[in-house]
């Protein structure tokens, strides 16, 4: 190869080779704008159930095999969860969650993550577990004061609803 | 002609860029194996122990990880390129389209892996695209417990989680390499690893950015925390931002929209049904040289029908992508016996070589003019329509390598062509892959069937200047009456300056 070419090659690759390395790690992404962090959104319920457990009739009973005979029967289909949330007095998230499973009798889970305002945090969150319904059977309402990157867990499950900052002291 | 520099044809990456494919794979097998060996897999660990390779082992560490980290880029900038360029080049048409549709999966493994690897590492960076990446399959219907539960904050990550990871980081690497070998299985003689001089200079480049900027972490995932910024990298996350954007859904949308298209471009072409190559036993002899030349594995070889002890060569007609090469290999046309003097043991079925011969020597019959210039022109290079001229004999074929050498002997010895000019794709980017390789070593003897005169082989021009190579064959034309080597009777025998052809030519007829 004469000079001329091999400068040719040297250019061209280490040319290719630096914006190969550039590109790798920039330009930077800015995931939230300066002054924001993220609330996680976590429900996981167990649901409710929309018939009512009957006992079976004596008759129905005496047809089954005796290990198959039980003092109720719960039919299995749970109701969506109606749920409702504002931030800061902004509707962000409004919707039925179903339960998971083919049959509907599954558990109730749904994950969100809001970009928030860093500071002060006022929650309002409405749930129904009943969608049958008129009014909403829960509401939760609290205002926290968020640390600066540090995330906001908005928890629901069976036990009630959870506000907290990880790493930093729960707020409730 | 000018001097102009140019990249040598081993050394430009267009032209290799599937083995560039491969060659990048194991460079990136072989560093991810020494990262693997001082990885420790645990959430806490994981960091940690990236920094000790990144700073703790004189260079060799921080040179490996950086290795794999641009290798993993390299491939995606590599396999891109190769996509385009096959696309370009329509090579995904007819009984190609095997290659082209096992190319697509490659792609969702490719990026499975490179941004699996990212992952390990658990910064800030692992952080934004776990999480991202929860969202995006979050969304899938069949979700039944949210995968970003288990990303929550620290307190919900787990071990075995991550165990799953690493697991995902062999696994799906391999799973490509399978994939790869899968893909070049349709073709023959693939070139599954560039020419000695690419990879060095790939590789050479690789480790000066390596060192002049080594590959580093952000600080460590804390999940208690969001992240602000990430310091993405472009090859294997350009898709994340629209997640962020748009939303899963519309990414899924474009990521699967994108995937279909691709599947269903071979459906898109509307290439003519190929023409096939078909073998005559009569004329076939068993030698397997159209086995040992067809580039796409369309040929077999099987005991005669009906000559004792003998072989004969069967075409696969749905591999055969009907490039006339095995006609080219076959040894039986020699139109310089009496009988039957050009029927060969295989041919295109549309045109046989022989058919092709005789108009060759009809049209040399019609010119008046005795210095006679025989034109052969492929059907992936040049056009050579409205080259013919009273000097000027043109014959167009599917791939130069169609063109049986003993044709170029017969047509200069005893049809009275003073000078063959062959031309085609540009050497190293040949549309059938291998043609103008196996053309050049048929006409220096290095491959059978090869020229056998010397004076003959003096003649011959190579002309590898692409489908944009008018301009350089009118030029040549021009060259040639310069010198009066067209259009002048009696002055054959002149001493000639020797083309490249004539290298390694010493038998004189065999
Ligand atoms: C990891 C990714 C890939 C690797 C390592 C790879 C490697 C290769 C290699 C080594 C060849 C043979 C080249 C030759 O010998 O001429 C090839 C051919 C080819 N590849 Fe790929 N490839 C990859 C992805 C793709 C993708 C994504 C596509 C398109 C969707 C694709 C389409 C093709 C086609 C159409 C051919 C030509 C086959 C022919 O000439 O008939 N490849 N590839
Ligand atoms: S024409 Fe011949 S060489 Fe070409 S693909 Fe068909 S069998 Fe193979
Ligand atoms: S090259 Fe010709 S003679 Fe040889 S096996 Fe093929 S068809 Fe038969």
């Amino acid at each position: 190869m004469k000079l001329p070419e091999v400068v040719l090659v040297a250019v061209l690759f280490g040319s290719v080779a630096l914006i190969l390395g550039y590109l790798t790690d920039s330009p930077e992404y800015q995931v939230l704008p300066e002054g924001q962090t993220e609330l996680k959104f976590v429900v996981r319920h167990s649901g409710k159930r929309l018939g009512v457990c009957k006992v079976p009739e004596a008759a129905d009973m005496a047809k089954l095999a005796p290990n198959m005979r039980q003092l109720e029967v719960c039919p299995s289909e749970k109701s969506p969860m109606a749920v409702e949330l504002r931030l800061n007095g902004q509707l962000r998230y409004s919707g039925q969650v179903a339960p998971s499973g083919i049959h509907n009798d599954g558990v109730i889970a749904l994950y969100r993550r809001f970009s928030i305002d860093a500071g002060s945090l006022d929650l309002h969150l409405r749930l129904k577990s009943d969608i049958r319904q008129e009014a909403f059977s829960h509401d939760f309402r609290q205002t926290i004061s968020t640390g600066q990157d540090s995330i906001v867990v908005l928890h629901v499950d069976d036990s009630g609803v959870r506000v907290y900052q990880p790493g930093l002291t729960p707020v409730s | 002609m000018s001097r102009e520099i140019s990249l040598p044809a081993d050394l430009n990456p267009l032209f290799h860029l599937g083995g560039l494919g491969f060659y990048l794979f194991w460079i990136v097998a072989v560093t991810g194996l020494y990262l693997f060996i001082f990885f420790e897999t645990s959430i806490m660990g994981a960091w940690a122990s990236v920094e000790l390779i990144s700073n703790e082992q004189y260079y060799v560490g921080s040179l490996m990880r950086s290795l794999h980290r641009y290798a993993s880029a390299a491939m995606v900038l590599v396999v891109t390129a190769h996509l385009a360029k096959e696309f370009l080049m329509k090579r995904y048409q007819g009984p190609r389209w095997f290659s082209w549709v096992s190319g697509v999966p490659l792609l969702w493994l490719l990026f499975a892996s490179g941004i699996g690897g990212y992952w390990l590492v658990w910064d800030e960076r692992a952080q934004y695209v776990a999480q991202t990446t929860a969202t995006l399959f979050d969304a899938l219907p069949i979700v039944v417990e949210p995968m970003a539960f288990g990303l929550i904050d620290n307190a919900t990550v787990s071990d075995r989680f991550f165990s799953l990871l690493i697991f995902l980081h062999v696994g799906i690497p391999l799973a490509l390499l399978l994939g790869m070998f899968i893909h070049i299985q349709r073709i023959s003689r693939s070139k599954s690893l560039p020419p000695k001089r690419l990879a060095l200079a790939a590789l050479a480049s690789l480790t000066v950015v390596s060192l002049i900027k080594p590959a580093t972490s952000m600080a460590p995932a804390d999940l208690d925390r969001s992240v602000q910024s990430v310091d993405l990298d472009w090859y294997y996350m350009n898709v994340y931002p629209l997640i962020d954007i748009l939303g899963s859904g519309p990414v899924w949308g474009l990521l699967l929209g994108i995937t279909i298209a691709l599947l269903l471009v071979p459906l898109l072409s509307r290439a003519p049904e190929p023409t096939i190559a078909v073998v005559d036993p009569d004329n076939c002899n068993g030698c397997g040289w159209c086995f040992a030349d067809c580039p796409y594995d369309a040929v077999y070889m099987k005991p005669h029908d009906y000559k004792k002890n003998h072989q004969q060569s069967v075409v696969i007609a749905d591999k055969c992508v009907g490039c006339g090469i095995c006609a080219g290999a076959c040894p039986t046309v020699t139109p310089f016996k009496s009988v039957n003097h050009a029927l060969s043991g295989i041919n295109l079925a549309h045109k046989s070589n022989a058919t092709i011969l005789d108009e060759i020597i009809i049209d040399l019959k019609k010119m008046s003019s005795p210095g006679r210039v025989l034109l052969v022109g492929c059907g992936h290079g040049a056009n050579i329509d409205g080259f013919a001229a009273d000097d000027v004999a043109t014959v167009s074929l599917e791939c130069t390598a169609q063109l049986p050498p003993s044709y170029i002997d017969y047509l200069c010895r005893r049809e009275g062509v003073d000078t063959v000019v062959l031309t085609g794709c540009r050497e190293g980017d040949c549309y059938h892959r291998v043609g103008v390789e196996l053309q050049q070593a048929r006409l220096r003897h290095e491959r059978e069937p090869h020229l056998r005169f010397k004076d003959v082989a003096v003649n011959v021009h190579e002309l590898w200047v692409g489908s944009g190579g008018r301009g350089a064959i009118a030029d040549k034309l021009r060259q040639l009456r310069q010198s009066d080597k067209v259009g002048q009777s009696g002055q054959s025998d002149q001493p000639r300056k020797a083309p490249s052809a004539a290298k390694g030519v010493t038998d004189e007829a065999s």
